[in-house]
């Protein structure tokens, strides 16, 4: 099958620009091959994959080739779509948001430049991953442990710099200086990085004057080809409550007895309520009914009976013995006034197995969850940040609920308790092959958008599919933000070479394409 | 410790479900699968073969790991653990898959596992098969 080529550009103008992209990295890493483009796409595509078909890839070692290849980009007007490792699985994959575009693959780029236990930071490259990264802090015994996603076979950098969450919270919350090449091929390094020799860089994320980080995160107005990440130092001690809670309304005392907790401190890690959703992780439907549609509510109840509960959550306490135990009184006494339930709590110190620490372990497990209906399945995620207040919480299940409901679906959601929001992620996990579940899905999808909207929420992430539609709710005076993005995006990037479309944001040279 | 065991380890400790579940087919599986991969004694270059997969492929494929969970489901645990099959797992065959994908397993682009690296990892694997 031809491919689809960058927009406005014949064969053999793309030609053209593969042969240019070739000398700078040697043909071996131009990748324009049918199963290349495949390996390129969506793995969970919603339907068509032609809307988002890479046209070819390219891998550049260093940031010398990143640099040249975007000016070759520019001079070829071929758009290129930057992937740390292509692992951004339920949003897209390794895909471009605009079908021709080239995967610029920034997976080679994979150095660890340095590691310091003592301020606990690391430099790295985009390439580098979660198993990547745990590997050498565990291999050169350094006392850094890093916080991963359930989905850990991405990239540090790459999670972080679409707002992802982990073990330890909010990964993007971690991020301090990077490295940049512009659209037009300049490098730009942010923060305390921008005066040459500045001892740090890696440790303060301000720098003199606007500081540039947040630009560069979810966006197209570069290409970050370092970054550093903070890490925490190895505590010691651990500890681990975990409980089952046995009603879905549950999730409205649960939320306002944490949020304070975290907030105040006693919690120093955002974590996720998870629903009975979860048995997705280690099981199939099949074992727990095999009719078609949503499971019906007896179903679930034996599901839930099993689970322990509707809910289920950990709060992890890290720091020395003294204060933890403390914390953790402080947790149960609060828990006290609402449930006779005690946590489960288990307990690990410095010196015992690695395993039990509650150290960011990194793992595909999660993965499973796309084995739900068997044969070729996916997952999406629809994912509003709401305030952190109980009976909105208990409202927004509900009104998600009767949505699954409404569109035939398993419901499987999580409440992320982040402090002053919450962040609601509900799973939507499909089999690819069933053209009328991926109706339903979409049905659901368009359904849950139009619904946080009228609730006054909005989503931090989400499918490359819906970038344009969930950018069309943040639409305060007219949409000056999207509007504010495109003036920008024209001034820095006038031929549009970085990620057109990427959250909402198209350069002129591609708006119609909307 | 080896990926492959932390893995295996991460997926039957941290999930919930798996600690708090009384579903006992689900829990034996992710046990019985638990078992190291047995110390073979292999040429230098399929042992090249056996770290590349643990390293590129482990998380997946090693034991008690998500997708020997999968294909669990579907055949024998010996035929699961792909590092201990038997037979039926020619080169050409693996090499397909990887940058294929089927199923729940995504495709593997020549960035991820090089075409070079891929070879070893299918001689390795399909050491035990007819060719």
């Amino acid at each position: 099958m031809s491919p689809t080529l960058p927009p406005k550009l014949s064969a053999k103008q793309f030609d053209v620009a593969l042969a240019a992209f070739a000398k700078v990295v040697g043909s071996e890493w131009v990748f324009s091959s049918e199963q290349d483009r495949h390996a390129y796409g969506d793995p969970y595509e919603i339907g068509e994959r032609s809307a988002h078909a890479p046209s070819a890839a390219v891998a550049p070692a260093n940031v010398e080739e990143v640099q040249a290849i975007v000016r070759l980009a520019n001079v070829h007007h071929t758009p290129l779509w930057p992937i740390t490792r292509g692992k951004n699985m339920g949003y897209g994959g390794a895909a471009p948001r605009m079908a021709g575009s080239v995967v610029l693959d920034l997976g080679r780029m994979k150095r660890i430049i340095e590691v310091d236990p003592k301020t606990g930071y690391c430099l790295i490259e985009p390439g580098v991953g979660f198993f990547d990264l745990h590997d050498y802090l565990r291999t050169n015994n350094i006392p850094l442990w890093m916080s991963v996603p359930g989905n850990a076979w991405g990239s540090v950098m790459g999670n972080a710099l679409e707002h992802g969450n982990g073990t330890m919270g909010d990964h993007s919350a971690n991020l301090c200086g990077m490295e940049v090449v512009l659209p037009e091929g300049e490098l730009l390094r942010t923060g305390m990085g921008a005066m040459r020799g500045n001892k740090t860089w890696s440790l303060w994320k301000y720098g003199f004057g606007p500081s540039w980080d947040q630009t560069f995160m979810q966006s197209n107005f570069g290409v970050v080809t370092k970054a550093a990440m903070w890490l925490m130092p190895e505590p010691p001690a651990s500890m681990r409550l975990s409980m089952n809670v046995p009603n879905a309304d549950d999730i409205g005392w649960l939320v306002d007895v944490l949020t304070p907790l975290r907030i105040g401190g006693v919690i120093d890690q955002s974590f996720g309520i998870g629903s009975y959703g979860r048995v997705a992780l280690t099981s199939q439907r099949s074992e727990w009914f095999e009719g078609k549609g949503k499971m019906p509510d007896e179903v679930v109840r034996r599901i839930v009976e099993q689970f322990g509960g509707w809910w289920n959550f950990s709060i992890r306490l890290y720091g020395h013995e003294s204060v933890i135990e403390a914390k953790a009184a402080v947790i149960e006494a609060a828990f006290a006034a609402h449930t006779k339930q005690r946590f489960t709590i288990s307990r690990w110190k410095r010196g015992e197995p690695y395993e039990q620490s509650g150290a960011g372990i990194p793992g595909v497990g999660p993965l499973h969850i796309v084995n739900w209906h068997g044969g070729r399945g996916g997952h999406i995620g629809y994912s509003p940040i709401l305030p952190a207040n109980g009976a909105l919480a208990v409202k927004q299940l509900h009104k998600t609920l009767e949505r699954f409901a409404q569109f035939d679906l398993d419901y499987y959601g999580t409440y992320y308790i982040n402090g002053r929001t919450v962040q609601n992620i509900n799973l939507i996990l499909f089999n690819r092959d069933d053209p009328q579940m991926v109706k339903n899905v979409r049905g659901l999808f368009a359904a849950l958008i139009e619904d946080a909207k009228k609730d006054g929420y909005a989503e931090y992430r989400t499918h490359i599919d819906y970038m344009d539609a969930v950018a069309d709710t943040f639409d305060f005076n007219n949409h000056i933000q999207r509007r504010f993005n495109e003036k920008v995006k024209d001034a820095i990037d006038p031929n549009g070479i970085i990620a057109p479309g990427k959250s909402g944001i198209w350069p002129r040279n591609y708006r119609t394409r909307k | 410790m080896n990926r492959a065991i932390i893995f295996a380890l991460v997926i039957i400790n941290s999930s919930c479900f798996a600690q708090s579940t009384n579903n006992a087919k689900t829990l034996a599986l992710a046990r019985g699968l638990s078992q190291t991969l047995a110390d073979e004694v292999l040429t230098p270059e399929l042992a090249t073969g056996r770290s590349l997969f643990k390293i590129k492929c482990g998380m997946c494929h090693g034991a008690g790991n998500t997708g020997t969970l999968m294909l669990a489901r579907r055949m024998a645990l010996d035929e699961a653990l792909l590092a201990n099959r038997k037979n039926n797992l020619p080169a050409v065959y693996v090499t397909s898959i990887v940058r294929n994908g089927i199923a729940a397993m995504p495709a593997f682009t020549r960035v991820e596992i090089t075409n070079a690296e891929l070879q070893q990892v299918a001689r390795y694997l399909a050491r035990n098969s007819d060719s």
